[in-house]
């Protein structure tokens, strides 16, 4: 068994300008998030939810994104309002032990991840990342 | 009792295995004891009801349907 892939996936392709974060989108169907969509103006990042095997198929779409009418726009939503208008700077992606590409993260404006997307039952969960520290800071002041 | 939209949508393909307990659909998919731990009291119940259960919001339902899902193993890519 070898540590790392043979192919690394890389979901944004290597290139001068940046990967601007401009609107956030999310299909939502029988109450799963079966589909997100990062649209960075001249491109975007096609995120799929496979239902039969909760994993992501993932698409970058070197073009415009003309959001359907099931698609809702969540840019004024947390956490995505923080990120708009910043650069996405690394991608990471996840296999889990059972093979299967179920999570990956995402990072604005500098290489350290904010964002993990995970798929469970047919559905992309959002998570944020937050540093241990920044945990431990926010427990002391409430706590005065 | 059918299921409801949503857990059929959470169950994808599988929902045709929702009267199978989350045990049973675990290992005819290849899973082993392991993974049928790991779906906790979910394992006696049927697939069906973890759907439910996880449509409603149930993370550890969530889990067991994840598990049935990916009990088979892919190929050793790595």
């Amino acid at each position: 068994m070898k540590a790392v892939l043979d192919h690394p996936v890389f979901f944004l392709p290597d290139r001068e300008a940046p990967y601007v974060l401009k609107h956030v989108y999310e299909r939502i169907v029988d109450g799963c998030r079966q589909d997100m969509i990062f649209d960075f103006g001249d491109s975007h990042l096609f995120v799929h939810v496979d239902e039969d095997t909760d994993s992501f198929v993932v698409d970058f779409v070197d073009s415009v994104f003309f959001p359907e009418a099931a698609c809702s726009k969540i840019d004024s939503t947390a956490p995505w309002h923080r990120w708009l208008g910043k650069e996405c700077g690394w991608t990471w992606t996840a296999h889990n032990s059972q093979g299967y590409l179920d999570s990956f993260m995402m990072s604005f404006d500098g290489v350290v991840p904010n964002v993990l997307i995970y798929a469970i039952a047919s559905s992309a969960e959002v998570y944020l990342i937050t540093p241990l520290e920044t945990l431990a800071e926010l427990a002391a002041r409430r706590g005065k | 009792m059918p299921l409801t939209k949503a857990a059929q949508k959470v169950l994808g393909q599988l929902a045709n295995e929702a009267t199978k307990t989350v045990a049973e659909v675990v290992r005819e998919r290849g899973g082993n004891a392991s993974n049928v731990r790991k779906t906790g009291h979910w394992s006696n119940k049927s697939l069906g009801e973890a759907a439910e259960a996880a449509a409603a919001g149930d993370e550890s339902a969530k889990t067991a349907v994840k598990i049935a899902k990916q009990a088979d193993r892919l190929g050793q890519k790595y």
